[in-house]
């Protein structure tokens, strides 16, 4: 696996990473995003239309996604967004980094909790 | 029905720059009608505060091309422009040996708050089409300001008096401790957790609040009656751009701690005063710029975050 970039790695917002992790499932429209999003969080964040589209222009200036196509469904403008090379690679390195610190956070609490257990024997 | 949502969405589009609603403006407008319930009359707070937040962060990412240092370098060259300007005038009539070469901090006032309210115009302006001719007029309008200002006061006597030399001090010292030492700062930290929790930004909070303490300090020295309209006034800039802020306070507090100087040195007050205010003065500003140009870096960092 490619190695993580701690910069841009820290430099994620919980948006940019739900957007990502949306257009991992493949490419779609905003409408679409915000719903896939809801379902990865469990129905815990759904993205306000403003942040979305603030977070897709600023990845797309990033190289990490890139607009598909542009067209008018229903009479409504829908711009469908992709993940690019780059912006896999960051999602990779995103969850392996939280997964890493997930790993250690866990470690950590059961260390506390053993400790604990002993105390009160 | 409809209608009614999409024009309040409209209205609150319009804190986007207008290149970013040309872009984006119609995709984003037809998104947020497709997300609002068929029943919905007035969009969701929640969705309301989004699109004004991200218009303001757009304005922000958008004039990225102005550092925080040049917007500080320019509100340091007018406050210093218009500090120098007033303080010849005052040297010009010691020279000349006038008896009415004393300054009164009402007249002067007036003439200062105007002097702000040119400034806060021109700052927004700059900060939102930043270009040299921009520039040029405000440095401009400063010097005519400046100009304006000593024609007022040349002939008005006053001095300041025991109380508001106090509060100065006062002023003085505790900003000291708060840009420098950290101690007023490291108290919130031994706070318990839920209460740091609930005044979070502090950082943010000094950043914003300190100068624009210091700034309106000045100027209700100078004149009270337009302190308010100043507050109002910066607050609102803050939203807009932290730089316009930071651009403006400097520009606004370095004359008013000139005035200062001036009515001490020049005025009625002890000598321990003429000779210790300068250098306070000095002292505070150099700290005051060290330290707000850290913080609005940080903020600044935090707003281009993807």
């Amino acid at each position: 696996m490619k190695k993580s970039d701690p910069k841009s790695a820290a430099a994620l917002s919980e948006s940019a990473y739900l957007v990502l992790a949306a257009l991992a499932a493949g490419p779609t429209h905003g409408y679409e995003l915000i719903a896939r999003a809801r379902e990865i969080s469990s129905g815990r964040v759904t993205l306000p239309v403003a942040t979305l589209y603030g977070t897709l222009d600023r990845l797309m200036g990033r190289d990490h996604i890139e607009l598909v196509s542009e067209e008018v469904v229903d009479g409504r403008a829908r711009r469908t967004y992709a993940l690019t090379d780059g912006g896999q690679g960051l999602l990779t390195d995103e969850t392996a980094r939280m997964s890493q610190l997930v790993t250690a956070v866990a470690a950590v609490q059961r260390k506390s909790l053993a400790a604990r257990s002993v105390l009160m024997a | 029905m409809s209608k009614v949502l999409k024009r309040a969405y409209q209205f609150l589009l319009l804190s986007y720059p207008t290149v970013t609603r040309t872009e984006r403006g119609s995709v984003e407008l037809d998104t947020l009608m497709e997300v609002s319930r068929p029943n919905r009359v007035l969009p969701r707070f929640g969705e309301a505060r989004a699109i004004v937040v991200e218009g303001i962060r757009e304005r922000v990412r958008r004039n990225g091309g102005t550092t925080v240092n040049e917007v500080m370098a320019s509100g340091g060259t007018l406050g210093v422009l218009f500090s120098f300007s007033l303080q010849l005038w005052w040297v010009g009539m010691m020279l000349a040996k006038s008896s009415t070469m004393k300054a009164d901090r009402n007249q002067a006032g007036t003439v200062f708050s105007a002097w702000g309210l040119i400034i806060c115009a021109l700052m927004i302006w700059w900060s939102l089409r930043p270009s040299r001719f921009t520039l040029l007029v405000w440095q401009l309008a400063n010097v005519v300001g400046a100009i304006w200002m000593v024609r007022f006061v040349r002939d008005h006597a006053a001095g300041s008096n025991g109380l508001d030399t106090v509060l100065i001090g006062m002023f003085l010292i505790v900003s000291t401790l708060v840009f420098s030492s950290g101690i007023v700062l490291n108290c919130w930290s031994r706070m318990p957790k839920t209460a740091r929790h609930r005044l979070g930004g502090k950082h943010a909070a000094v950043a914003i609040l300190v100068p624009m303490w210091a700034s309106t300090y000045g100027l209700k020295y100078l004149n009270g009656a337009f302190s308010g309209w100043v507050v109002i006034g910066l607050l609102l800039l803050s939203l807009i751009d932290p730089r316009i802020l930071i651009g403006l306070s400097i520009a606004l507090l370095t004359p008013a701690v000139a005035m200062v100087m001036v009515i001490s040195t020049y005025g009625s007050g002890s000598l321990s005063t003429k000779l210790t205010f300068p250098g306070m003065c000095l002292g505070v500003m150099v700290l005051l710029w060290m330290r707000v140009r850290v913080l609005v870096r940080r903020t600044l960092a935090s707003i281009n975050q993807v």
